[in-house]
């Protein structure tokens, strides 16, 4: 019984390790930029990933030449919420899925992708979109942020809009507001209501029944 | 000494003119104030609960269906915006609540004929205590449940929705047997309990409503609840139970004796020990009470009213909005006014006829007045002023007779002298005509939306309504002349004994 609840636990770890170093343990980052990047920012390099030294959160991730078919999405990994630079280039497969690339991203400041794959967004979301050449591909630069230009968000009453990636928003509750659809405001003092109705409640029935019903004759 | 009008058969022996219980010279006691109170705010507030479903409509469709008519890309996050809980739009919900609201009326319309028939037979503070309790349970168990525990099936809501209204059928005969048992009452202002609890259920509802569409169906509960306890431990049903009948009976002996001595004095004796004797009351059977002289005619002209009352009420923030695109509390407010019209006109015209002692003199020129307000009101702007006063003096013209009739006349009806002293009628008289009236209304809350529908135009619609008011007043044709007839009879011989006392005093 021991042994197998050990040797399960050790199997989830595993699997867990596995799939993250599956992102950054493969070989070491190639990508000129992240490199830089990684350096001028004093984080550390491990394999493709780099880490800011007090996280567990990439800040940066060179995805060169990993025979991807689509981007990678924060479900999977989850710590790429915090990605800054992500490097997509020399994916020659890599296909674009406007629903769901990049949900969630809020950091992503440079974004590198194969040429076959153009900025989520184009000039409405990045400031500068250039072409590179080693390696070949496009690169788009500083998010911009999506509600403050775009007219089209979130037309829904008590909701205001939060950017949530390039191309992505999230209409959230304004203050107060809550519930399904933001239509509620306020909590009802059940309390309060309670309390009041049976205290009135009983002192007219005794009221009543010593002014009226009492006279009743009964035949 | 009564001051009954009497109308003897001398002028028709089919159709006779129903009496009005005018009020006699008694005291207005304790007793009298707390019936009309209890039984004033018992009704409202069941007709507040059915108000309240209609204002949290549109915040129930939006509750049931995603988020309609995504623009370029669809709003996230899901949990808040896109669960599909039971139909795909707020359109669809939005058809189905039209489905309820006609099943409810027609649920209701079939146990308004059962609780008349009940309430004649048992006593009527229970049925109508249990009848609220009821209604107070289904009300709680289709809004307020089904969202705490996030039950959101079509089988649940139809079927409570049914149940609620037969249990809300027990509430009005009961209450119009109750005052009907207690005379000398002002029947107009009264009748004004449903339009007061329409105003309240639309307070409830705009009130509560910004913490969830469930809390303004949980205040009603709560409050129908406290209510019904209230009116169990405080209604006295009739004032023979305190004793206070006895008067009543002596008088009416009176009034029998001084009728026959004016047609044959040899029956004169029997009558008397006829009366005198029956103290034991029975109800009346169903098939008689549809026999009883008005009955029948009056249920059908109040089966044309109610239609158009109730469509008029049930459809005017729709009609308002398709439109004008008002929103939907102008559009709330505007149908409030239509009640506040009717409140009015139910005072006004019950107080006139209680004076005059003939009710259709009052009701047939309101109605014949409410044909071109409705004209009128189909052909105006878009400018709220005039909108609401047009509204509020339709309210008088249509909802003043309708209110006259549900109340005032169907007591009339109850207590006439053709029944027997013996008869219990009021309650079964009571079901019947609002039932028919309820039925009426159910069958207009189908036609509106086929009608609109057809013709693509709310014009036909209006025209359905003056169609139907014209039709309500022929059914009490017959009845209108007669009274007319009466009515100049009696300036006539007024007009006569005066010039009479004035050659006497010479």
């Amino acid at each position: 019984m021991m042994k197998f609840s050990i040797i399960s636990i050790l199997f989830v770890f595993i699997n867990g390790e596995f799939e993250m170093k599956n992102l950054c343990t493969d070989r070491n980052a190639t990508s000129k930029s992240v490199i830089d990047y990684c350096k001028s920012q004093n984080g550390s390099l491990e394999f493709r990933c780099c880490f800011l030294s007090n996280s567990t959160n990439i800040l940066a991730i060179d995805l060169t030449e990993m025979h991807l078919n689509k981007v990678p999405d924060l479900i999977e990994f989850t710590n790429l919420i915090n990605v800054t630079m992500m490097d997509l280039r020399l994916n020659p497969q890599l296909k674009s899925s406007d629903k769901d690339d990049f949900l969630g991203m809020k950091y992503l400041d440079y974004l590198f992708l194969p040429e076959q794959y153009s900025c989520p967004g184009e000039k409405r979301i990045w400031q500068v979109i250039n072409k590179t050449t080693d390696p070949i591909g496009i690169v788009c630069m500083h998010q911009k942020d999506f509600c403050t230009n775009s007219t089209d968000t979130c037309i829904e009453p008590n909701s205001y809009c939060v950017s949530n990636g390039p191309n992505h928003f999230l209409c959230l509750c304004k203050n107060g507001y809550y519930g399904y659809k933001c239509l509620r405001y306020g909590q009802f003092r059940i309390g309060i209501f309670f309390g009041i109705s049976i205290t009135v409640t009983v002192i007219l029935s005794i009221l009543f029944y010593v002014t009226q019903r009492r006279h009743v004759k009964k035949d | 000494m009564s001051t009954n009008t009497n109308i003897s058969s001398e002028t028709d022996d089919n159709v006779t003119t129903p009496l009005i219980q005018r009020p006699t010279r008694h005291r207005y006691t304790l007793y009298h104030l707390s019936t009309f109170i209890l039984t004033f705010v018992s009704y409202a507030m069941l007709h507040a609960a059915r108000k309240v479903f209609s204002n949290v409509k549109s915040t129930m469709a939006e509750e049931w269906s995603p988020v309609a008519n995504e623009t370029i890309r669809p709003i996230k996050p899901d949990n808040i915006w896109n669960q599909t809980r039971l139909f795909n739009s707020p359109g669809d919900a939005t058809i189905f609540l039209g489905v309820l609201d006609a099943l409810f009326m027609f649920s209701y319309a079939t146990g308004l004929f059962i609780s008349g028939i009940i309430g004649d037979r048992f006593d009527l503070r229970i049925v109508l205590c249990s009848g609220m309790i009821v209604t107070a349970i289904m009300i709680f168990l289709f809004g307020v449940l089904s969202e705490w525990l996030h039950i959101y099936k079509a089988a649940w809501y139809i079927s409570f929705w049914i149940l609620n209204g037969l249990a809300q059928s027990t509430g009005w005969p009961c209450v119009v047997a109750i005052m009907g048992n207690c005379r000398g009452l002002i029947f107009g202002i009264w009748s004004a309990c449903a339009s007061v609890g329409n105003i309240f259920g639309a307070a409830l509802a705009a009130s509560f409503l910004t913490y969830g569409y469930e809390y303004p169906f949980l205040v009603c509960t709560v409050l129908l609840i406290c209510c019904a306890i209230i009116c169990f431990f405080a209604i006295i049903p009739s004032p023979a139970d305190v004793g206070m009948e006895i008067k009543h009976v002596n008088t009416s002996t009176e009034e029998t004796t001084t009728r026959v001595n004016d047609r044959e004095t040899g029956e004169e004796t029997e009558i008397i020990v006829k009366t005198s004797e029956s103290t034991a009351t029975k109800p009346i059977t169903f098939f008689r009470a549809w026999v009883l002289p008005g009955v029948a005619m009056y249920s059908l002209c109040y089966a044309c009213l109610k239609l158009v009352n109730y469509s008029f009420f049930f459809w005017l923030p729709f009609y308002l909005h398709a439109k004008f695109r008002w929103q939907e509390s102008d559009a709330d407010l505007l149908s409030t006014l239509y009640d506040v019209g009717g409140i009015i006109g139910g005072i006004v015209g019950g107080l006139i006829s209680d004076l005059a002692g003939l009710r259709s003199i009052v009701v047939v020129p309101a109605l014949l007045t409410a044909i071109p307000m409705l004209f009128v009101f189909s052909g105006l702007a878009n400018d709220k002023t005039a909108n609401g006063v047009v509204m509020t003096v339709t309210g008088v013209f249509i909802g003043g007779p309708a209110n006259m009739i549900s109340a005032a006349i169907t007591a009339d009806l109850g207590r006439q002298e053709i029944l027997a002293a013996s008869d219990q009628a009021l309650s079964t008289v009571t079901g019947i005509v609002d039932g028919t009236g309820s039925f009426g209304a159910a069958i207009g809350q189908v036609l509106i939306p086929l009608i609109e529908k057809r013709w693509k135009d709310w014009r036909f619609v209006f025209y359905f309504f003056v169609l139907m008011t014209f039709v309500t007043c022929c059914c009490i044709l017959p009845l209108f002349i007669r009274e007319c007839k009466i009515a100049i009879n009696k300036i006539k011989t007024r007009y006569a004994a005066h010039r009479q006392r004035n050659y006497d005093t010479i």
